[in-house]
């Protein structure tokens, strides 16, 4: 049987599990392979020029697949051996001739949001924002912002909440490990997904600060997705994400 | 390091680097070397260009608009101690992320300021080889072990360049112990004693050596013959594209007629060299006098 498509992804990803579901309700076929199992003794073997990715017992020629969708991860606290695996996977997906959404390495800017915001202020208009281990530093940006909201630096996921008083007891801490505070933008949230040229929108409208998580910290999520898109949004996510090499980009816009 | 504002700030992987020490007695106490970014506090702002970014270094606060020039020569990130290995590995994270934004906004002279089109900063040897390879540069080849295969090898009296893919630290098989805790490593076709041609490149200047690197000295670029100096300087070039580097040492084998690309390195991979040192040291001020 051939594939059209390998997804390459954990098992209890829910984004994985989603596309796995639709893949297979569009009657799409295609193979999975859990990188969970790969991290526990996986390996990549680099032969004739293809790269064969091996995990329990099994060796699947990752070039044989038209195209991969892939969410290599593995979690902070990962074994050694894990890390070193999934190096070596980012490698081999690097390197594979199949088309791959996302390649490695494409779309690296997303290990800073600073520099991704620095990159995207010429196309896009981004709230005043002020990344800083520096405790006074972070006092002056919040007297000057009315409300401030915080997120992670890095890619590594984080939910995004509105600064409160409660706090304040934790500044001392940033010397240690720094963060990224925005102004606050009211409005509902537009995610615009950007795949192979073009984009989708959906407004989302919800009361908590950060709709992935309304269940926790909030009580309702609205999506509604969006039939146009205002142009220089449009476009300039598009650009973005053809000069970033990444065939799917997802953007967040406010307002 | 100095107390007061420095003009340049060199950001460096190791502590003892016959190069930058002899770029900082160029600047003598208005330099400041950084060899671990969690050492330091970080402000920047973007989307309000009234701020001033600054840097905060073991007190001092330095404003980054007033630096002359900064050096990455290599990038080291480690979390002080006392955290979990899951907390440390994220503030290691969030410490890189901001130094990336820091370096790409800074108005001075960078060299080896992170790239929007280059290659990610921070990419293991391993990652440099395969991109290396996707480019079209000839590459020594790579095998991934277990630490199993690797001690198998080496009770064969094998000695070839090894690089721990957890760690990221280059060995020779036999002069550094080997994990067998099920981690991958990657072996090369590189042997111990081998000489390689190295390349010292600065903002498009190249010169070439021979060198031994196990021995820790280097013969002139003389050694190498014209059409050997030429190979390498264009696959240098184009290297040094993709990986948006300014600043740094290529070293490459020689494998028959061709040259292999073996390792690309943002620090003096070497020991003692005055002669290259003092050159690499002066191109360097000089690009930075640039500015």
């Amino acid at each position: 049987m051939s594939f059209e498509a390998l997804i390459l992804g954990h098992v209890r990803d829910s984004t994985i599990v989603h596309v796995r579901t639709v893949a297979q309700n569009l009657g799409i076929r295609v193979a999975f392979l859990d990188i969970g199992e790969y991290l526990v003794d996986g390996s990549i073997e680099a032969a004739s020029g293809q790269s064969i990715f091996r995990a329990r017992g099994r060796a699947w020629s990752l070039d044989e697949f038209p195209c991969i969708y892939q969410r290599a991860y593995a979690a902070l606290d990962a074994s050694p051996q894990a890390r070193s695996r999934l190096l070596a996977l980012e490698t081999g997906l690097y390197s594979c001739a199949s088309e791959v959404i996302n390649r490695p390495f494409g779309g690296w800017q997303n290990l800073s949001k600073p520099f991704q915001l620095l990159m995207l202020q010429d196309r896009f208009t981004v709230p005043p924002s002020r990344s800083t281990s520096i405790p006074d530093d972070y006092r002056l940006f919040r007297e000057a912002m009315s409300d401030v909201i915080y997120k992670s630096n890095s890619g590594e996921r984080s939910i995004v909440d509105r600064i409160t008083p409660e706090h304040d007891g934790r500044t001392e801490r940033l010397a240690t490990c720094p963060v990224l505070f925005q102004r606050q933008i009211i409005g509902d949230d537009v995610r615009v997904h950007v795949c192979r040229g073009e984009a989708f929108a959906v407004r989302i409208s919800s009361d908590a600060v950060d709709y992935r998580y309304y269940k926790a910290r909030g009580s309702f999520a609205h999506l509604e997705p969006q039939a146009t898109l205002p142009e220089d949004i449009r476009a300039g996510s598009i650009a973005f994400a053809a000069t970033c090499g990444v065939a799917l980009a997802g953007f967040d816009f406010q307002g | 390091m100095s107390a007061a504002q420095p003009a340049l700030v060199i950001i460096s992987a190791v502590a003892a680097d016959p190069i930058l020490e002899s770029l900082q007695r160029r600047y003598a106490s208005r330099s400041c070397l950084l060899t671990n970014l969690c050492r330091a506090q970080v402000t920047v702002d973007v989307g309000n260009t009234t701020a001033a970014d600054r840097l905060l270094i073991e007190g001092v606060s330095v404003d980054v608009n007033r630096i002359h020039g900064i050096v990455v020569s290599g990038v080291a990130c480690q979390a002080p101690p006392g955290y979990s290995g899951e907390d440390s590995r994220y503030i290691e994270l969030e410490t890189f992320a901001i130094w990336i934004a820091l370096l790409s906004k800074a108005r001075c002279r960078v060299l080896n300021r992170p790239r929007f089109g280059a290659l990610p900063p921070g990419l293991s040897p391993f990652q440099v080889r395969a991109a290396a390879r996707q480019a079209g540069v000839p590459t020594v080849t790579d095998e991934l072990c277990t630490g199993a295969d690797l001690l198998k090898r080496q009770a064969r009296g094998t000695r070839t360049a090894c690089l721990d893919l957890v760690t990221q630290s280059a060995f020779w098989l036999g002069s550094c112990p080997v994990f067998d805790d099920g981690r991958l490593y990657s072996a090369t076709a590189l042997t111990f004693g081998e000489p390689q041609v190295l390349l010292t490149y600065v903002a498009g200047r190249c010169e070439g050596y021979v060198i031994f690197p196990h021995e820790s000295h280097a013969a002139s670029s003389d050694a190498l013959l014209p059409a050997t100096l030429g190979e390498a300087t264009e696959s240098a070039h184009h290297l040094v594209s993709i990986l948006g580097l300014d600043y740094g040492f290529l070293s490459f084998r020689s494998a028959g007629k061709r040259l292999e690309f073996c390792r690309a390195y943002a620090h003096w991979p070497g020991g003692t060299l005055s002669p290259v040192a003092e050159r690499t040291a002066a191109a360097l001020a000089d690009e930075l006098g640039r500015s």
